[in-house]
């Protein structure tokens, strides 16, 4: 690359008008060991930004462990879950009488009882009576 | 995402992301610490989004606001105790090299910019973004990368030719 030319790139370069392509012409340019005079100031500019370019982070990264039960398993596991759950609640629901109805059942069967046990009285009311008016008679 | 596919998109990138992160926070190790961070995080990330219009400048944009946050946190007085141990030891070392070790004087100069021009600096001229994508990345509009990067460039270039001025005048 001519001089001219390299001085019409670093003015752009400096005015950040160049585009990448030209930036890196001037970056080849600059790795060379002869360049002119006048452009000596701006060399270790461009040594620089290429050797910053090759710094690499030299540490193996990790991704996380629970590969096997990724974020997607996991919802899948989640709404399974949850299925699980108001299957579970529906189906004792169905099975298990509510405590409302065991009152109720307990209370039907004592009301009953006490029924029977109303009419046993009645009828040995009716024996008394009948026990008096006989009576009666027998006295009259 | 399958793993297959999110290490395809992530390994190219990884050396841009700790070179970013680096020349926020100094230190390689806390570098390290941050692409390993973004990673996990764009991961997890790759999990819930199916596809990625551009997934190195999204993992590039996440790499800086990381970095940002951990510069805010509490642990950024260590970070500043690193970055000022860090001069430090440059001066000395400067000291000791020749005064015209030129590519020590590069580095200085662009570790004194300001934090934005320096950013955009390492994303143009070391990482080759086009001005678009820097921009995205540092959230501004490309017109003002633009700007802040003629900005950046002029001042080295002020500061190389004073200095090379004076290794010719005392030399």
């Amino acid at each position: 690359m001519e001089s001219k030319q390299v001085k019409i790139l670093l003015d752009k370069f400096f005015e950040g008008n160049t585009t990448l392509e030209e930036e890196h012409l001037l970056e080849i340019y600059f790795q060379q060991d002869e360049i002119a005079e006048s452009f000596l100031p701006f060399q270790s500019y461009f040594i620089h930004t290429r050797s910053l370019q090759s710094v690499t982070i030299n540490k193996k990264l990790s991704l996380p462990k629970n590969t096997f039960f990724s974020a997607k398993k996991q919802r899948i596991a989640s709404i399974a879950a949850v299925g699980l759950t108001v299957f579970w609640f529906t189906v004792s629901n169905f099975t298990q009488p509510a405590i409302e109805e065991l009152a109720f059942s307990t209370f039907k069967e004592n009301m009953f009882l006490m029924s029977n046990q109303l009419n046993r009285a009645e009828q040995d009311i009716t024996y008394v009576n009948y026990i008096y008016s006989t009576s009666d008679q027998l006295k009259k | 995402m399958t793993d297959a596919v999110f290490l395809s998109l992530i390994q190219p990138i990884e050396d841009k992301l700790f070179r970013l992160s680096r020349r926020y926070l100094i230190s390689n190790e806390e570098a390290q610490d941050a692409v390993q961070e973004v990673v996990l995080k764009m991961y997890v990330h790759t999990q819930k989004v199916k596809f990625f219009q551009n997934f190195e400048g999204y993992a590039m944009r996440m790499a800086r606001n990381y970095c940002l946050d951990r510069l805010k946190s509490k642990q950024a007085a260590t970070l500043r105790l690193v970055h000022r141990a860090e001069t430090i030891d440059r001066n000395n070392l400067d000291r000791k090299l020749n005064d015209n070790d030129s590519l020590e004087w590069v580095d200085k100069l662009s570790q004194n910019l300001p934090q934005q021009q320096k950013m955009i600096l390492q994303l143009r001229d070391i990482e080759a973004y086009d001005f678009d994508e820097i921009a995205k990345i540092m959230e501004m509009n490309p017109g003002a990368v633009r700007v802040a990067l003629s900005r950046a460039r002029k001042t080295i270039r002020k500061k190389l030719i004073e200095i090379h001025n004076y290794g010719i005048q005392t030399g």
